[in-house]
């Protein structure tokens, strides 16, 4: 995304908006300042982003959704919270609040950053001369946020590893992620993104590979594949078989410039595939085997911010369930048996964790892939 | 009140089409003509006058060529030329010709890898150097096979420019040259599949052959345009000049005529998908049969 | 007939308390007020004036973040 000027950052494109019903809202009732021709005085008062509280602007509209996008975890991040409290203990909350605020609240995204303008962490902006986007845009929106793991999977930015099968086909991020998912309509007490029910479904559009098609024809008739029979969602997620290589990062670590900036360092990251136990198995997501990604946290990540701040580092593990966004049809996992079965290369096994890691990851680590005749495994 | 807004609206109204008329370059008649003459030859020309390394090499043993290397300053300081080459950065090459030998000579277009070489050498055609060609895969092409570079280009004395070229058509190209957009005019595989997806072009031109349409197929959404034909068709083209509109051949040398005429034909938003199908398909993005 | 008459009456009684069941309920959007603010519009569909009122931007150093955000 090439940077925007400063003066197209807050262009209002006059023929395109006046056809846009937002033009029908008076400035000043959404932005505040003044409507008077001098800048500064216009600007008094000016709130540039409006919908930090999507309940009292977009809301007071769009009463269908702002209550929920309010308390999505687009809006609040809450999902942060979530795997770093689990690691921490309440009095060192106010410390990793401050480091969030820093480090991580320019993704949090209110209803303009999806809508009208590009998200804050990419500088912002207009993306449409404050017309209004019904449905994000995938490169000027989406993946503006979600761009090192999912953006650079989809688009097969990693040489060697093909993009998306899904892209290939011309799909963009909401024809599988619906609004209602994005603004948080579906699920209530949902702290993590991989809370509650998957969302978007696999089958919800492979109804027939996945036998959940016309059960009236016979198994060869409706496409219905032997393996997925064999390998049901009791045992493992679809991306076990049908995501590749993806990128794991370890040991980030946050800090100030002298002059405030807030800055990262990763130290090390790596392509890599690995499949470990679901560390999230629920009734929802019943999946024994799931990929697993590599997160960058480690026990000093915040040290900037106050020392041992991850005291329970090890209740949670590094290596968490992910969904790669770099599905293929094929892949060497559907290639052969063999692809999984006494392989261990892709199984994250005791051996491939350092000594500090061992421990956090007890819960998600296989002792070897499951044999080609040890169905029990 | 109500009449006075409606002379204001009036008056905007017959405004709109002036400031749109202004916007639209004029395009000199005698850039035309000289595009329907290089539209009329296109079709005898042997593989659209671009050159394989192989040819190139042989060239270079049998006959007295000029090697024009278009890549810009740093690059030749970072990676040397092959030897003999003549530098001229694309957007500098209008204002460059009396450096160049005479209309008649062989003049092999280089660039890294192609691309740009295709638009000097179409603008030279458009000049009148019906002998310049294009370097297939260009500079890297030549180091992968390990052949010898120089460290420096040679040093050509400025003489006249050829009387034959009209002044106006010269100092039309030559601006044209100067404006190329930073990437050249260039799009990939990947950011093309990305517009396809949220904001695909108004036009998506392939100007294969039928064969090569119907085997191993086209990109979804595209018009067939045969690069013999798509000069001849320029009645055809859109009426909108600033019509957002991506070209394609297999390897980007066609695409890279079609769009450079396009572009001194006064469109201002077209681009050539880089390395052609051959890149899409490299990608694994899908191509259609008809 | 007379039947019909009190049916067509009774139902047309019937939507009409529906309808105003309906705007009385109401939706809860604000009401739309007349348009105030073209002053704003002014300066910010007027691309010349926001290049020449844009506050420049001293160049600031980018992060010096190191790997994948």
């Amino acid at each position: 995304m090439a940077p925007m000027e400063p003066w197209e950052r807050v262009w209002i494109d006059a023929e395109a908006f006046s056809e846009d019903v937002h033009s029908y809202i008076n400035c000043t009732d959404c932005h505040g300042g003044q409507a008077v021709a001098e800048k500064d005085a216009a600007h008094t008062g000016l709130k540039p982003e409006v919908a930090d509280d999507p309940e009292t602007t977009c809301g007071q509209c769009h009463v269908d959704v702002a209550p929920y996008a309010k308390e999505s975890l687009h809006n609040t991040l809450r999902g942060y919270d979530t795997a770093l409290y689990a690691r921490s203990e309440p009095e060192h909350h106010p410390a990793i609040e401050e480091m969030q605020s820093n480090h991580c609240d320019s993704c949090h995204a209110d209803c303009g950053d999806c809508h009208v303008s590009q998200p804050t962490s990419v500088g912002g902006g207009l993306v449409a001369g404050h017309v209004f986007n019904r449905t994000p845009s995938m490169s000027q929106n989406c993946t503006a946020c979600h761009g090192s793991r999912i953006k650079d999977e989809y688009y097969g930015a990693h040489e060697g590893i093909p993009s998306d099968v899904h892209f290939k086909q011309r799909m963009a991020c909401v024809d599988c992620h619906t609004g209602d998912e994005m603004h948080g309509m579906k699920m209530e007490d949902v702290n993590h993104r991989y809370d509650g029910a998957q969302e978007p479904d696999c089958q919800s559009c492979h109804k027939i590979e996945m036998g959940t098609g016309d059960e009236e024809e016979s198994e060869e008739e409706n496409g219905i594949i032997r393996e997925h029979v064999i390998h049901d969602e009791t045992l493992m997620s679809c991306q076990v078989c049908h995501s590749t290589t993806y990128i794991n990062c370890i040991d980030c670590h946050v800090e100030q410039t002298e002059e405030g900036t807030a800055f990262f360092r990763v130290d090390e990251h790596f392509l890599g595939f690995y499949v470990g136990l679901n560390p999230n198995q629920t009734e929802e997501r019943p999946y024994k085997y799931v990929p697993l990604r590599h997160v960058p946290i480690a026990p000093d990540s915040f040290s900037f911010y106050g020392d041992d701040l991850l005291p329970n580092y090890e209740e949670r593990p590094t290596w968490v369930y992910t969904t790669p966004h770099n599905i293929q049809r094929e892949t060497p996992q559907t290639e052969r048996c063999q692809g999984c079965h006494g392989n261990d290369d892709i199984f994250l096994t005791r051996d491939k964790l350092s000594r500090e890691e061992r421990r956090a990851n007890r819960d998600v680590i296989v002792d070897e892939a499951p044999s080609m005749f040890g169905l029990g495994n | 009140m109500r009449k006075f807004l409606v002379l204001i609206l009036a008056l905007v109204m017959m405004l709109v089409p002036m400031v749109q008329a202004q916007e639209e370059v004029e395009v000199p008649e005698v850039v035309v003509e000289r595009i329907m003459e290089y539209g009329e030859l296109i079709p005898e020309l042997d593989h659209y006058n671009t050159v394989s390394l192989d040819d190139f090499i042989v060239m270079l043993a049998e006959e007295e060529i000029t090697i024009l290397d278009v890549r810009e300053d740093a690059e030749v300081e970072e990676t040397g030329v092959i030897e003999g080459s003549v530098h001229i950065p694309l957007r500098t090459l209008g204002e460059n010709l009396d450096k160049l030998p005479d209309q008649e000579a062989k003049i092999v277009v280089v660039c890294k890898g192609g691309f740009r070489a295709t638009i000097g050498m179409t603008a030279l055609h458009i000049l009148g150097y019906e002998n310049a060609f294009v370097l297939v895969g260009g500079f890297d092409a030549w180091v992968a096979e390990d052949l010898d570079v120089v460290d420096a280009p040679v040093e050509v004395e400025a003489a006249e420019v050829p009387e034959a070229i009209d002044p106006e058509l010269m100092e039309y190209v030559a601006e044209y040259l100067m404006n190329l957009p930073e990437n050249w005019g260039g799009v990939k595989a990947a950011d093309l599949n990305i517009e396809l997806i949220e904001n695909p072009p108004d036009y998506l031109y392939d100007v294969r052959s039928a064969e090569e349409w119907a085997d191993p197929g086209y990109i979804e959404g595209a018009s067939h345009v045969w690069i013999n034909e798509f000069i001849p068709m320029m009645e055809e083209w859109p009426t909108e000049k600033d019509a957002n509109i991506v070209i394609y051949c297999a390897s980007g040398y066609r695409g890279g005529i079609a769009s450079t005429v396009m572009g001194l034909l006064g469109y201002t938003n077209v681009r050539n998908l880089s390395g052609g199908t051959k890149a899409w398909v490299a990608a694994e993005l899908p191509l259609v049969q008809p | 007939m007379r039947f019909r008459l009190i049916y067509g009456l009774v139902l047309v009684a019937g939507m009409g308390f529906l309808a105003v069941g309906v705007m009385a309920s109401g939706d809860p959007r604000p009401e739309a007020k007349p348009f105030t603010d073209q002053a704003c519009l002014d300066c910010h569909t007027d691309q010349a004036k926001l290049q020449e009122l844009a506050v420049v931007v001293e160049e600031v150093e980018a992060p010096p973040s190191e790997g994948p955000g």
